[in-house]
């Protein structure tokens, strides 16, 4: 294999300025597969975070042909373009020797796409199906909260001050046009999430917030403005969730950015504060227009929405499907499906796990896979800061993590044979892979411990299994 | 609790179909409805219901067809490419004649489209949408309140005909936030004799849309037909606004409704007879109150999130009595006040 220098070299065939997350894994996965290749590549993807971010239309980040498909049918697409290739081969139209790589999420490839990627598998198509596993449908865009203008869905970062921004008029139930009087780069700071019964916003510790001040038996309540840094979890009771001064002659309009949801003093709710989380550094914009009313633009945007659990998503995880509460304190209750060996079932004569931390060993293992005649298949574990809760600049230790407390092993399967490629020389215990992510928090609880102790031991199971499939001794550590 | 509660479109619509008795809802993932799931998977364990998440728009339209051939209240809801994939369930619920609620948030389209809202699947929604010969009831919420409230009626229709019913909703309304009141919970819910549940001590019943000897099936399209024939006459809604008096008159449905009433008044504002018919449910069509209302009318203008889907129906119903002109965006485009003002103004200095 080419050395980390060499290969640095290599024209990079996903350029930068795509709008995949800060420390979003499946960027980092895609450089290296790119890079791993010598012959001329032709790429598919499945509907999700890699192709919404990389290909928004007019632009693509991609340096070799790109098809993108619907979100169940990457193998299929890819087995079309592979076969005419064979054709065209065959009638001698085409010499040169092309590569095919099929792309999909674990949405896309654990759950709609399996038909499709069992089919590919069962058909023997020459094509490499590379699954870059985030465990869950996740939320891409989140840097690009979408502003509805008279032009049209715009950018945040795209407003200027004069713009037209659709807004809604409470009084009159209407949408209205209002002009933006001021756009404001707030910077990158400490932003918190907040939540109550049936909202969560994303503030900064200054932003304030209505909140309501019980005065005593005998006494009017009042509101009161306070900010995120003085409140409390649990006793606070919430009106509105406002970027004001406070001063009821100066509304400005809210954080559009953060919030997605209508102001109006007639429908004002009283909410308990259910947490305060402090979910990373972000940048943040605000937007100021014109007139005497609320305004939430963001109210009728749209941005993806995501976090769902899919058949990737680990027994235990926080998603918004399988959210933590006190009927189901422990999360998603079912464990994930192992892909890997549903592939290595249909006798692919090469399947392999690998993880963006050991880029060498992924590395290698692409290229074994695209000089191997048949189909074959990666499952790449992909952190995703989103999703998984954690600070972007963890992904890469995260991932790692996975390897060393037994997580997510690398292996691979080369025409049934089984050999481990990497083992952690020191095991970590299982419970920092826990710590590292806040989807995981709940599960630290002592409520949780035997839940926790469940998991732990499957991990341990699933590991000896393979150690026995790939003929090694247990660990000795 | 009556109480008015600040929700979106999405989060209303849920607790609607729960406060009409639905325990079984089916989804997956998909912008911009995925809220709807998220309020189900929270909410479902309180109320001791199902919420289940597919692995495909195919597994939960399938799972929304079982449940509905044991008598459960049960729905589902997507968006445009979901909505496609869920359409042969929809043509087997409507053959197996089994009343469920489908929810369509719709966004910018063909294919992968947009996540932006959109009118663009109105044919799809009232001309059965997959294959055979049937219809489900359309109905089209313009607020978050109507979100709630159309979702509660639909379980009702759908039992009452036994036949599936469709909300068809849009990005804006969807991701929308108003305070909204929601009625009290259903109690009791008639029982379905007809569905499969053991058959001891009767006759078995059987839930099928497969017939396969010589005419049998062309019966069961006939009882089919007189049944949609029935809908037809007694599910027409609509709702009118400044419309007995009005030159114009102005047709739009859900969130282009909501926005084509501010529009009447600014032209009211300036002296002319505007009015507004907002079609409420979408198949049945209400043909007839526009035949009705146009009779002083001078023209009409559609406005639609579309190329001119709706606009069919207005000029099936219209004839060549008056002139009918469209305005529309597409992809994702909203269309503003000021927009269709400016559109209609220019056609009256046209036409004086």
């Amino acid at each position: 294999m080419p050395s980390l220098k060499e290969l640095s070299k290599k024209k990079e065939l996903l350029s930068g300025g795509q709008r995949l997350c800060a420390g979003c894994g499946a960027s980092i996965i895609v450089r290296q597969i790119l890079m791993a290749a010598d012959d001329p590549l032709v790429i598919s993807s499945a509907t999700g975070c890699l192709e919404v971010a990389t290909t928004i239309y007019p632009f693509t980040a991609w340096r070799t042909p790109f098809i993108h498909c619907a979100f169940e049918n990457s193998a299929s697409t890819l087995s079309g373009a592979e076969a005419a290739y064979r054709s065209l081969k065959r009638q001698g139209k085409i010499d040169k020797t092309i590569k095919f790589i099929a792309f999909g999420g674990d949405g896309g490839t654990y759950d709609i796409g399996l038909q499709a990627l069992s089919g590919v598998m069962e058909r023997g198509h020459n094509l490499l199906y590379v699954c870059y596993d985030n465990q869950a449908y996740m939320n891409c865009l989140s840097t690009s909260s979408l502003i509805m203008t008279k032009d049209g869905l715009k950018e945040i970062t795209e407003i200027e001050e004069g713009d037209e921004i659709y807004a809604f008029d409470q009084k009159t139930y209407q949408l209205v046009l209002k002009r933006c009087s001021g756009v404001f780069d707030n910077g990158t700071k400490d932003v918190y999430q907040l939540t109550t019964l049936h909202h969560s916003i994303k503030a900064t510790a200054n932003h304030p917030f209505l909140v309501l001040e019980r005065n005593g038996r005998g006494k009017e309540n009042n509101l009161v403005w306070k900010t995120i840094s003085e409140m409390k979890t649990g006793d606070e009771e919430v009106v509105v969730l406002k970027n004001s001064n406070g001063k009821k002659s100066e509304k400005y309009p809210d954080q559009y950015k953060y919030q997605n949801f209508l102001i109006d003093n007639k429908y004002f709710e009283m909410e308990k504060v259910r947490d305060i989380v402090l979910v990373g550094q972000e940048a943040t914009l605000d937007l100021r227009v014109e007139g005497e009313h609320n305004f939430i633009a963001d109210g009728i945007v749209v941005h993806n929405t995501g976090i769902q659990r899919s058949s990737a998503t680990p027994e235990g995880a926080a998603t918004t499907t399988s959210p933590v509460g006190k009927a189901i304190p422990e999360g998603k209750e079912r464990p994930r499906k192992d892909l890997t060996q549903i592939i290595v079932a249909h006798d692919s004569p090469y399947v392999a796990q690998a993880n963006p931390a050991y880029y060498n060993d992924l590395i290698k293992k692409v290229q074994k896979a695209l000089n191997t005649e048949g189909p074959t298949f990666i499952n790449i574990l992909s952190p995703c800061p989103r999703g998984w809760r954690h600070d972007s600049s963890q992904s890469i230790k995260i991932a790692k993590l996975a390897v060393s407390t037994g997580v997510w092993p690398l292996y691979e399967v080369e025409n049934g044979n089984y050999r481990i490629t990497y083992r952690p020389k020191k095991r970590r215990p299982f419970r920092e892979w826990l710590e590292s992510q806040g989807r995981f928090k709940h599960l630290l609880s002592e409520q949780n411990k035997e839940v926790v102790e469940r998991l732990e031991k499957e991990v341990e199971e699933k590991e000896k299994k393979l150690l026995a499939l790939a003929g090694e001794s247990p660990s000795s550590t | 609790m009556n109480k008015r509660i600040l929700m979106s479109g999405n989060e209303a619509l849920a607790e609607g179909a729960i406060r009409a008795g639905c325990r079984y809802y089916f989804g997956y993932p998909i912008t911009p409805q995925s809220e709807i799931a998220a309020y189900m998977a929270r909410r479902m364990r309180e109320v001791e219901g199902i919420f289940l998440q597919a692995e495909s728009e195919l597994a939960a339209i399938n799972m929304v067809y079982g449940a509905a051939s044991a008598g459960a209240r049960t729905m589902t809801s997507s968006s445009g490419p979901g909505i496609s994939l869920k359409q042969e369930g929809i043509s087997y619920l409507a053959g197996a004649e089994l009343p469920a609620v489908v929810v369509n948030v719709m966004r910018g389209g063909p294919g992968l489209g947009n996540i932006a809202p959109s009118q663009s699947d109105y044919f799809q929604a009232t001309r059965g949408g997959g294959h055979g010969d049937y219809h489900l009831v359309v109905l089209a919420p313009s607020s978050v309140q109507e979100m709630a409230d159309l979702t509660y009626l639909a379980f009702d229709l759908a039992d009452k005909y036994r036949n599936p019913m469709m909300i068809l909703a849009d990005a804006i309304l969807g991701q929308m936030m108003e305070g909204v009141k929601f009625k009290n919970g259903v109690k009791d819910i008639p029982g379905k004799k007809w569905a499969i549940g053991g058959a001891r001590g009767r006759d078995a019943n059987i839930i099928r849309s497969l017939y396969l000897q010589e005419g049998v099936l062309e019966e069961h399209n006939r009882h089919l037909q007189e049944k949609y024939a029935r809908m037809r006459s007694q599910e027409v809604r609509y709702e009118s606004f400044a419309a007995k008096d009005a030159d114009l008159l102005i047709i739009a449905y859900g969130s282009m409704a909501r926005l084509s009433m501010e529009v009447v008044n600014k032209l009211r504002e300036k002296g002319v007879k505007a009015g507004l018919l907002r079609p409420i449910s979408l198949w049945p069509f209400p043909y007839t109150a526009i035949k009705r209302l146009i009779s002083g009318v001078k023209f009409i203008f559609v406005v639609e999130m579309s190329e001119g889907q709706m606009l069919e129906d207005v000029k099936l119903a219209v004839g060549s009595q008056v002139p009918v002109y469209f305005y529309g965006r597409l992809g994702g485009g909203v269309p503003t006040p000021l927009e269709i003002m400016e559109k209609i103004e220019s056609l009256l200095k046209n036409r004086i």
